[in-house]
């Protein structure tokens, strides 16, 4: 239900990249973002790892020339992550895996700019419309065509608290890639994701990725009953606490075996998760705990509601009552 | 810092493993580098053919268990320019892992040789 572990490989002069994220488990949504310097970028000389998903190639000849590509897949366990790549110049990949996820996005979005910017450039990737639970991923990586110092940049921004992941440079920095996220998205439109990269006398252009990973189906459900509103799960549930007390046809103390005790509370706890209505728990709690807690050794029967028919058809009082143990 | 050298010398095709050593800043600042042939060094890696390759495994509990491969890279040999014409004499390779936002402790790893022999050296820098 969250990032679970990134990695990035970087080479000064290109070559095959390798960058295998920890701790991958079948299932995980994997995402891979790799940029290369280029003057005239060739498509074949650039290879996904075997068995992804190219969603994302912006390369392009402007204004500097560069690869830029993004890749996904769900994880077997035993995937690989080698981007072939026959160029010799500088190259940065990401890679990230996400657990808890279905395999499927709600959107991948790629916004390009290939005019020189100059530092600080703003980088407002469009985004898309989420759905709840959604994990946000933003790579952003940029063609730097006109060099001083390397580009670096701070957490995305937008829709919600993102967080920066990584942030690097090929080598000297002529190519510079960062990847911010944020998991568990509360859902609806993003708007735009934004980075700020920053090379003092540098300029680039750049390519934003924005990818919204939907959360696995038992996840969604979960979520769904969390969010659900107390008021809509107790009229339904009251009835139910009934069920672990019978009625007493005498007085009421701690040893009566009608009493049924709830043989383990924790069952109660889990089962509100799922819309018992937790001020029940305490009353049953008080009844089978009094006499231990209480050093008088005295009883208080708290509930009129659950016990009143019991008693009144045995001829006492309704209310509270205190019954002493022998 | 922590630095491992693989000396110039002629590394027949095979593997070379170095570490496992300990990376206190993570691998943020972790680079190897590889020795490359250029006009002035005529008898460094020269041939395309010749593949040099690293591969490193990160541990993220002190080296008791170990994630492989999580970092590699490969690449023939002979002179490389960047886009101004210059030659480049060596290859420079980074990387960065986190696992739950923690940052690999110790690293370990091979530099292999295909397709060999090849003169070259290597530096594994970790600080």
């Amino acid at each position: 239900m969250a990032l679970r572990s990134t990695a990035t490989a970087t080479s000064s002069t290109g070559g095959n990249l390798t960058a295998t994220p920890a701790g991958v488990q079948s299932g995980d949504y994997l995402s891979g973002f790799f940029s290369s310097d280029a003057g005239t970028p060739v498509t074949s000389n650039v290879v996904k790892p075997t068995g992804w998903t190219e969603q994302v190639n912006k390369d392009t000849t402007l204004p500097d020339g560069q690869y830029f590509r993004y890749a996904d897949k769900v994880a077997t366990g035993s995937d690989s992550f080698t981007w072939t790549n026959s160029e010799t110049f500088e190259a940065v990949l990401i890679a990230a895996s996400h657990s808890g996820r279905s395999g499927t996005t709600s959107f991948i979005t790629a916004t390009q700019v290939t005019t020189a910017q100059s530092s600080p450039i703003t980088e407002a990737a469009t985004g898309g419309t989420a759905i709840a639970g959604d994990d946000l991923i933003a790579y952003y990586g940029e063609d730097v065509s006109g060099f001083s110092s390397p580009f670096t940049h701070n957490a995305a921004s937008g829709p919600g608290t993102f967080t920066k992941q990584q942030d690097l440079t090929g080598g000297v920095g002529h190519t510079s890639s960062t990847l911010s996220t944020l998991d568990n998205y509360a859902g609806g439109a993003t708007g735009n994701v934004t980075v700020t990269a920053t090379g003092a006398g540098s300029t680039a252009g750049w390519v934003g990725v924005i990818v919204a990973v939907k959360a696995a189906a038992n996840t969604s459900i979960d979520s769904a009953l969390e969010v659900r509103s107390p008021f809509l799960r107790m009229p339904t549930r009251v009835p139910f606490s009934r069920k672990f007390i019978k009625p007493s046809p005498q007085i009421i103390g701690p040893n009566d075996s009608n009493i049924v005790p709830i043989p383990n509370e924790s069952v109660i706890q889990n089962r509100s998760r799922f819309g018992w209505s937790p001020s029940h728990r305490p009353m049953a709690r008080r009844m089978l705990r009094a006499s231990a807690a209480d050093p008088n050794n005295t009883v208080v029967v708290a509930s009129t509601i659950v016990f009143r028919k019991t008693l009144s058809s045995v001829g006492t009082k309704t209310g509270s009552h205190q019954t002493q143990n022998s | 810092m922590s630095t491992i050298t693989i000396p110039l010398a002629v590394y027949p095709t095979g593997s070379i493993p170095f570490g496992p050593m300990a990376v206190p800043g993570g691998l943020s600042g972790f680079s190897v580098t590889v020795a490359r042939c250029t006009t002035l060094t005529p008898s460094i890696w020269t041939s395309p053919a010749a593949i040099v390759g690293l591969s490193v495994d990160c541990s993220y509990d002190g080296g008791v268990t170990w994630e492989l491969n999580q970092i590699g890279w490969s690449q023939g040999g002979g002179i490389i320019k960047d886009k101004q014409g210059n030659e480049i004499a060596n290859s420079v390779i980074s990387g960065n892992v986190a696992l739950n936002g923690q940052p690999a402790t110790h690293i370990r790893g091979a530099f292999t040789v295909t397709n060999g022999p090849v003169l070259t050296s290597v530096v594994i820098a970790a600080q």
